[in-house]
């Protein structure tokens, strides 16, 4: 798991820049320009003179540094395609990919959300987000509760006052 | 990066009253452990009685929603709803705004028939978010019957309050089906985007609304002055885009459309080409152009095509012009590039 090289047909794999990014647990990854790119923390760094080097991103792992490339790299990959085959086409792949990458457990949910914020990249975050706002909808406290572990820390007084509370707009 | 590491599941030892150990299974709750405003990004995916409802979660997350930058009132009643649902919404934003304390509210978007509401309450929930420095606003006054459209002459159409006209902090706008009310003093200048959906511009509108916008990017235009003449003139401002919808009725056929934006980048035309005439004079700037039509008169095209012949990308998708009419305007296009080159 050293390296991440790119094995996917890539519109510029053979002749771009490569950058090398290092996990918080020292692990290195080379990658293409346009996938490091998607991150606009990364091109931020380059910008400000920091591309020649291996790039330390101290916030995030790296099982979930991968799992963000596998998201990078397959968006450079659909965005030239979007270019290529034109905007339909790629729309409907890039909503089935994603929708099976996102497919994911609740904690890894939360790494990523974590990861895409660090790194700025938009897309992932909204993925994420939509994907923990989906899993909130429609279902009562009790089991938004007990799917994200969250504590129900209110006395049964503040719970009667909540519920009186928020009355105006459940009628 | 703390609640990472707490992420996986932890043995921990939990001394009892007795003064044993247990050993227990612990997750953590990562969720509540995110900072707001990525709590507040989640809940920008969530209609506004969902996001409410994460009230009752935790005490970590019973004052959350009070403080959300986006409000969205789409209030539109289903089929099933009656007129009093309609009504009950209409006083479940006026609620929520009350016990809203963001200080700031980046978007506002109200979808609302007219018919549910008065202007009075409109205008307090607009002012409100004028007063939060809005950066977007998407206002839609469609009638519920025809989404996106309107009765010409429609009573109930919605006035805006001219204080828009003068957010500083406003960077897209997007009206739909209202009176624009366009005071003598407009300054929006921070407005890229602009929006205007089923509205009546008068003659010199687009040229009033876009002079005082000196960021303004993007102009989309869309099912404006079906009935009337429009007049897209844009003489001095830079923009990079403009998209135009314009399908209008055949009973009323005979009105005309300027189009004179000399510093346009790029245009993109959907609906029809069945007015009247239209007035080309100048998008010299001209880049890239796209139409996307479903009827076309020939004339009115080759029209177009006689003054595009500067533009390096052209896509023309249209199913019903005469195909010898359309070679031969493309004979000329092609001409006029090659000799260009």
């Amino acid at each position: 798991m050293a390296s991440s090289s790119s094995s996917l047909p890539s519109p510029s794999s053979s002749s771009s820049k490569k950058f090398i990014l290092r996990s918080s647990d020292g692990k290195h990854f080379e990658v293409d320009e346009a996938v490091a790119l998607q991150s606009e923390m990364i091109k931020q760094m380059v910008e400000d003179g920091f591309g020649g080097d291996v790039i330390p991103l101290l916030n995030v792992s790296s099982i979930v540094l991968s799992k963000v490339i596998d998201y990078c790299k397959k968006h450079v990959e659909l965005d030239f395609k979007k270019k290529m085959d034109g905007d339909n086409e790629a729309h409907e792949e890039i909503k089935n990919w994603d929708s099976e990458y996102i497919n994911v457990g609740v904690d890894e949910l939360y790494h990523l959300i974590m990861a895409a914020n660090y790194l700025h990249i938009k897309g992932l975050l909204d993925l994420t987000c939509q994907k923990v706002a989906d899993i909130i909808k429609g279902k009562q406290p009790e089991q938004i509760r007990k799917i994200f572990n969250i504590e129900n820390d209110f006395t049964p007084e503040e719970e009667q006052e909540i519920r009186k509370e928020h009355s105006w707009a459940f009628e | 990066m703390e609640e990472a590491e707490g992420s996986k599941r932890q043995k921990l030892s939990v001394t009892r009253g007795d003064g044993s150990q247990i050993l227990v299974r612990e997750t953590r709750d990562l969720l509540s452990g995110l900072h707001d405003d990525l709590l507040h990004h989640i809940m920008s995916f969530m209609s506004m009685e969902e996001i409410i409802r994460t009230g009752f979660l935790s005490r970590r997350w019973r004052y959350l929603w009070r403080n959300i930058p986006f409000l969205d009132f789409a209030l539109r009643p289903s089929n099933e709803e009656d007129r009093h649902t309609g009504e009950r919404r209409v006083s479940f934003v006026e609620t929520l705004l009350f016990r809203h304390k963001g200080s700031r509210v980046k978007k506002l978007c109200i979808n609302v028939d007219t018919y549910y509401i008065n202007k009075y309450q409109v205008d307090s929930w607009i002012d409100y978010a004028l007063d939060g420095d809005v950066e977007e606003l998407d206002l839609d006054f469609s009638a519920e019957d025809f989404p996106g459209s309107y009765l010409p002459g429609d009573e109930l159409l919605y006035d805006l309050p001219p204080a828009i006209y003068r957010c500083e902090t406003l960077q897209s706008l997007k009206l739909c089906c209202c009176d624009l009310n366009l005071p003598t003093s407009i300054h929006l200048r921070s407005l890229k985007t602009l929006c205007l959906t089923a509205v009546d511009l008068p003659t010199n509108a687009i040229s009033a609304l876009t002079s005082n916008c000196p960021v303004l990017e993007e102009l989309s235009l869309k099912h404006c002055n079906i009935y009337l003449n429009l007049n897209i003139s844009i003489p001095t401002k830079h923009l990079n885009i403009l998209r135009i919808i314009d399908q209008v009725d055949e009973f009323f056929d005979d009105t005309e459309m300027v189009i004179d934006v000399p510093n346009l980048l790029s245009l993109e035309w959907k609906g029809c080409l069945l007015r009247d005439k239209y007035h080309i004079k100048r998008l010299s700037s001209l880049l890239k152009a796209r139409f996307d039509l479903e009827d076309a008169l020939p004339d009115k095209l080759e029209l177009f095509l006689h003054s595009l012949h500067h533009v390096q990308d052209l896509t023309i998708d249209c199913v019903f012009i005469q195909v010898c009419k359309l070679v031969l305007c493309f004979v000329e296009y092609f001409n006029s590039n090659w000799k260009k080159c």
